[in-house]
């Protein structure tokens, strides 16, 4: 026990950031982000013993964040803060241009942000995001290809100049 | 050059982290992994009222105009005002988060997205419950410490529910909970109560 423990730990102290980024693209928004990955990673410690290799954490993790996101697009209640949050996320330079990319991420349907992320931001292939969100690769491609079409409509071509320079 | 560089470039600025984010509290999540408690969440205020029942301690919670009553319904004392109302008192807004920890937050423009601030008083510090109340939209002044709480809507319907996690995490399975519904009581077995809810909850 002791020693899973160990590894866990290390694991996420050594991997949280990089899953937070990914949380962060995948919800679009930083508090839900950061319970996105807090939950992907208590599902993981419970399924500790399942895990082959430790290698192999870092993709179960994404995997649990990814399938999540999907699952829970259908919640009736959704939370929105009342306030814009000063703490968290106002120490970017170019916070405009960050928000902005986040809330046309957000306004995608979460399958196609699932998908374009896992895509674009994660580097996986078509199957293997196909595998990942339990789907044929045609879906895949439609879902990219639709979430981009609306990205680009969001961010272009004003927002454009300003987010590719990011 | 790829055509879809400017979905790359976008998704990598997008995905910048601030120095202030916090790092991560590896031994409440150990603690949750091992006791495979999951939070079925349908609302700001189940959450608040989550962490209160798993003994983080009072928390604040937004909550919209769908799950006010629910909310309201259970907290110890009459609370219900709108975030600014809540600042002006000298109130801190904060969001719950699934691991205890609160987050500030700013007021203002909450009236107009019909937001408001829940405060949820604890209702028992890491206390296993001996009963289960179903609280419907009566005043709950009659709460008691140490109680679990679930919320029954005016319709019938359940809002603000983990079940699954009373059941799992508690032992209560195959014990049976008073129900408290209006005017009316009745006992019956957690598995029953779970079923109901859980209809419920499926419309």
């Amino acid at each position: 026990m002791a020693e899973k423990d160990d590894v866990f730990r290390d694991f996420v102290r050594a991997r949280h950031q990089s899953l937070l980024r990914t949380a962060l693209l995948l919800t679009g928004d930083a508090h839900e982000a950061e319970d996105l990955v807090q939950e992907a990673l208590v599902r993981t410690y419970a399924a500790w013993w399942g895990i082959r290799e430790v290698g192999a954490v870092e993709g179960y993790v994404r995997t649990t964040m990814a399938r999540h996101v999907v699952r829970s697009r259908q919640r009736r209640f959704r939370e929105r803060p009342v306030s814009e949050v000063g703490d968290w996320t106002a120490s970017a330079p170019d916070q405009a241009d960050v928000m902005t990319v986040r809330e046309a991420l957000r306004l995608l349907p979460a399958p196609q942000r699932a998908a374009i992320v896992l895509r674009f931001y994660t580097g996986l292939t078509e199957r293997e995001v196909a595998e990942v969100l339990r789907c044929s690769v045609g879906t895949v491609k439609s879902r990219v290809a639709r979430g981009t079409a609306r990205l680009r409509e969001q961010l272009s071509p004003a927002s454009t100049r300003r987010a590719g320079d990011l | 050059m790829d055509t879809n560089d400017d979905v790359r470039r976008w998704l990598a600025g997008a995905a910048s982290l601030p120095e202030s984010s916090l790092p991560p509290d590896v031994g409440g999540l150990m603690r949750r992994g091992r006791r495979r408690r999951r939070w079925i969440v349908l609302g700001a205020a189940t959450a608040a009222t989550a962490c209160v029942v798993a003994g983080y301690g009072s928390v604040n919670a937004l909550t919209g105009p769908a799950t006010l009553p629910a909310a309201s319904a259970g907290c110890a004392g009459e609370v219900r005002r709108t975030v600014t109302d809540h600042v002006r008192a000298g109130y801190v807004p904060v969001r719950a988060r699934t691991d205890g920890r609160r987050i500030p937050l700013r007021a203002g423009g909450s009236q107009g997205s019909g937001q408001w601030l829940v405060s949820v008083r604890p209702l028992g510090r890491g206390t296993v419950p001996e009963r289960i109340t179903i609280w419907d939209l009566t005043p709950a002044t009659e709460l008691a410490a140490g109680e679990y709480v679930l919320f029954l809507k005016s319709d019938g319907r359940a809002a603000g529910v983990y079940v699954d996690s009373a059941a799992a995490v508690f032992p209560v399975r195959g014990q049976n909970v008073s129900v408290r519904c209006g005017k009316g009581r009745a006992a019956m077995s957690i598995e029953r109560l779970t079923g109901i809810i859980k209809a419920a909850d499926r419309g």
